[in-house]
């Protein structure tokens, strides 16, 4: 009896499609009764959440509808960093919905609806800093790690906008648009201070002044070092290369400056960020044991002017001057190795934003940039021997139009389309449409078709060793990428403290770039070889409950394939996320949060497998005057898990990090 | 397309894994039910200006504003005033470690004193000539209709899909040294300023 109980059990479990069906079925008998919103006498007695669920009874005349966004987007506050311990960027984005972040112990890699090819820098989304876009002028990279620009307790917001959005700015905006907008205003001294284990220590300290004239002025500086946690490589693991141990091969070093005045009309922002990181992993086939040193460095200035017109009329623009220097040093039997590349960039932009015409709100903008230098160099340091020596400039222009147009008033179009030039390789035109309808009230439905493109970089088209039996060519005719997008999403608040969403996706990418060998003369090159597509579904909720209580939870189901039908690499089926925030005695807060990773196909065809990561943060804000402590554990269950690399490696998946402790704490003066 | 190709082609019982994704499976039930299902109790309706009442005192507990002044937080109407009895509801509550004082004025002069200050669309003729009043004046400004914001008022109140929702002009907010607390920023349908693209 029991064993055919345990085969009822396997077969029913084995099966998702049979376990959904009888979900399915016992659903509608466990629901929970909806939720009456009863309109209290006293409103004040309601929190805002809830005020603004509330239906009313309109006394005048019903007002001009709000344009409203075409695309979904996710906000974590400084709230939400600070209640779930997140340390970088990467963590933040982590917790998104929908997307996922690996890493090689060198960089973090961002994969977003079942797409990360291993190895392929984050180029295909698009990361802007108050507007600025941060993806260099030589790799197209938005850094996301520790490598990121900002020091993680200067984001005042982070917003996540999902879908094509070249639309609006043109090319990497492929899967999404990441903008991490700053701390609009800081009074005092703020000192922070942080000690974890791994010999992990970070410090910062930020000064903030208040003008006469109300506007404000925020500099701080950060430092961060870390020794990193002991590894093992089986596949190293032989007597010459330490049995494949490494410890303390993965020093993390970093140092960041942040500068912003503001003022009426008028930002202006800089920021400079240096990371130095030891890999331990030895990938190009370099020494174990000793290990690959990348020095990173990033900077920026852009002043900002945004200036109300007569007659709901903006004027917004942008002087921006940016800089990426990388270098790589790989130590080989024979001589080490050096790899190093400049960028530098200038650019400007116009945008005109306008609500003057009845039921339309439109956006208009001109941008220009200039790369006044690429730099590729390689070479191998003593004895001297140059392999790769590039240089260039070039530059872009883009022109762009958007109109929110309400139909009705529950019902609103967006359409928007972009035209590019590059100096490299010519133009590139991409639209967006969506339409935006109410059909009750608390429901939000949206549809969404628009395409995007990723410009080919320098790396990419020009990195090429002229060497005699050189292992890099050239491409010069390399083309862009592009993705066509279809989406419906739908929103309902269910109640005055529940949100619901869901969203399906499909989306198709063509003229993908690989690298492969040319069989003419077996050397590397970069090609439009591929073509993949992928589909989804994204279900997720938020609730926020009078008690304090805090949740986000997301499920996403998704299949990404190239164009034989073959699941990608490092393409997870499901992705799952919880975050929960309590608050417990006075000014003590519980931030946990859960986050399931499916398992991944590596490049030879292996499995990294599934895993679950839990993290916890007990924050104490203000419990003595003025202070406030953190204390995280990430990883609580110590789970052991990879993440699938590229080719670069000698292995198929690299091991991540086990459990690991910080505490934190923040003190104002 | 979409759902049911990958439902029926994807067998998920990787082995280790299996017991996660009937977590993961539920958690998305539970999402799918949210959306779909119905909700048979329609919501009360409340009158429109006793609502924007309720709104002008929770903008006031997210807000803050320079130190200093009496121990009232003075709520004001400016001009012809559409709320009677629901704005009177507010006199005396507490916020932010004062009392509320209800305010009814309709002159510049007269709103410099205010702390939240609320004109109406019958007003809007005035507005240009108050804003410019107050342009030093560590007041919070509230207004409704199109293109209040773009004039330079801090907050916009409208009624969408019969649900009262709300925009920020966070730089209207910065030159009244005021801070708008995050916790009410995340809750506006849009927030313009000088740090949004």
């Amino acid at each position: 009896m029991t064993n055919e109980i345990h085969g009822f059990a396997r077969w029913f479990s084995g099966s998702g499609l049979k376990t959904w069906g009888a979900l399915l079925l016992a659903l509608p008998f466990s629901l929970p009764a909806g939720a009456a919103n009863a309109a209290n006498a006293d409103l004040t007695l309601l929190p805002m959440e809830q005020l603004l669920s509330l239906e009313v009874m309109s006394a005048s005349k019903f007002s001009q509808k709000v344009s409203e966004a075409p695309a979904t987007v996710t906000v974590i506050t400084a709230e939400d960093i600070r209640t779930y311990g997140h340390r970088t960027l990467a963590d933040i984005l982590r917790s998104i919905p929908g997307l996922y972040v690996t890493s090689d112990h060198s960089y973090s890699f961002l994969g977003a609806r079942g797409f990360q090819p291993p190895g392929d820098y984050n180029t295909r989304m698009l990361l802007l800093v108050d507007g600025y876009r941060v993806n260099d002028a030589i790799y197209g990279q938005a850094y996301v790690g520790s490598e990121f620009i900002l020091d993680t307790d200067l984001i005042e917001r982070v917003e996540y906008v999902a879908g094509p959005g070249s639309s609006l700015y043109g090319s990497n905006a492929f899967f999404g648009v990441i903008n991490v907008i700053t701390r609009s205003r800081l009074t005092g001294v703020e000192v922070a201070a942080t000690l974890g284990d791994a010999a992990t220590r970070k410090g910062r300290a930020s000064i903030g002044k208040t003008l006469d004239n109300g506007g404000n002025l925020i500099l701080s500086a950060s430092q961060y070092e870390s020794g990193g946690q002991r590894f093992y490589f089986p596949e190293f693991d032989q007597p010459a290369t330490h049995n494949g141990v490494a410890s303390n091969l993965e020093r993390d070093r970093s140092g960041q400056f942040f500068a912003k005045l503001s003022q009426q009309d008028l930002t202006l922002e800089m920021a400079w960020m240096r990371r130095n990181k030891h890999n331990p992993a030895a990938p190009y086939g370099t020494v174990f044991g000793q290990p690959v040193v990348t020095a990173d460095e990033q900077a920026f200035m852009a002043l900002d002017y945004r200036h109300a017109l007569a007659d709901a009329t903006e004027l917004g623009g942008r002087l921006f001057y940016g800089e990426n220097h990388y270098q790589g040093d790989y130590f080989y039997d024979a001589a080490p190795n050096r790899d190093l590349s400049t960028g530098k960039w200038w650019g400007g932009e116009l945008r005109l934003t306008s609500a003057a015409f009845l039921r339309h709100k439109v956006v208009a903008g001109l941008e220009y940039q200039k790369d006044l230098r690429q730099e590729q160099l390689n070479f191998d340091v003593a004895p001297y021997l140059s392999y790769v020596d590039d240089r260039r400039s070039a530059w872009k222009t883009g022109v762009f139009v958007q109109d929110e147009y309400a139909f009705r008033d529950n019902l609103h179009f967006s359409v928007g389309l972009r035209h590019d030039r590059h100096s490299i390789h010519g133009g590139a035109t991409h639209p967006r449409l969506a339409a935006i309808w109410h059909p009750q009230p608390a429901d939000t439905v949206r549809l969404l078709y628009g395409s995007a493109y990723r410009a080919p970089n320098v790396y990419e088209m020009f990195y090429a060793t002229e060497v005699p039996g050189g292992m890099f060519k050239s491409n010069p005719n390399l083309r862009s990428e592009t993705i066509h997008t279809y989406e419906l999403a739908l929103e309902r608040v269910a109640s005055s403290v529940l949100k619901f969403s869901a969203s399906l996706y499909r989306y198709q990418i063509d003229d993908l770039i690989q690298q492969v060998m040319d069989p003419a003369d077996g050397r590397q090159v970069f090609q439009n070889t591929g073509s993949a597509t992928g589909q989804g579904l994204e279900l997720g909720g938020q609730g926020m409950w009078q008690n304090g209580i805090k949740t986000r939870f997301s499920v996403a189901f998704q299949r990404a394939q190239d164009r034989d039908g073959k699941r990608l690499v490092n393409s997870p089926a499901h992705l799952a996320k919880l975050n929960v925030s309590v608050p417990l005695a006075q000014g003590l807060r519980l931030g946990a949060e859960a986050q399931y990773l499916g398992a991944r196909k590596t490049r030879l065809d292996g499995t990294a497998g599934g895993y679950l990561l839990a993290n916890l943060t007990l924050g104490a804000e203000k419990l003595i005057k003025n202070l406030d402590v953190y204390a995280s554990a990430y990883n609580l269950f110590d789970r052991r898990f990879s993440d699938p690399v590229s080719s670069d490696y000698t292995q198929e998946a690299l091991v991540q990090d086990g459990r690991s402790f910080r505490v934190k704490a923040i003190y104002h003066f | 397309m979409g759902t049911s190709h990958f439902l029926a082609v994807h067998n998920p019982s990787c082995r280790p894994g299996w017991r996660w994704l009937n977590i993961v499976c539920v958690i998305g039930l539970l999402a799918i039910a949210g959306v779909c299902a119905s909700f048979p109790a329609r919501a009360e309706q409340v009158p429109e200006y006793d609502l924007k009442a309720a709104f002008l005192y929770n903008f006031a507990q997210f807000t803050e504003w320079p130190g200093g002044g009496d121990n009232f937080l003075r709520i004001c109407v400016y001009g012809r005033d559409s709320f009677g009895a629901a704005l009177d509801n507010l006199d005396g509550k507490a916020a932010r470690e004062k009392r509320v004082k209800v305010v009814r004025t309709a002159t510049p002069e007269g709103a410099k004193q205010c702390d939240v200050l609320f004109v109406g669309d019958l007003e809007r003729e005035r507005l240009a000539v108050l804003l410019s009043a107050l342009r030093e004046k560590n007041v919070l400004t509230v207004g409704e209709g199109e293109g209040v914001l773009q004039q330079g008022v801090a907050i916009r109140l409208i009624i969408e899909n019969n649900r009262m929702a709300f925009e920020v002009n966070l730089d209207s907010a910065k030159k009244s040294r005021l801070v708008i607390s995050s916790k009410l920023l995340r809750l506006a349908r849009a927030v313009h300023g000088a740090t949004s693209p």
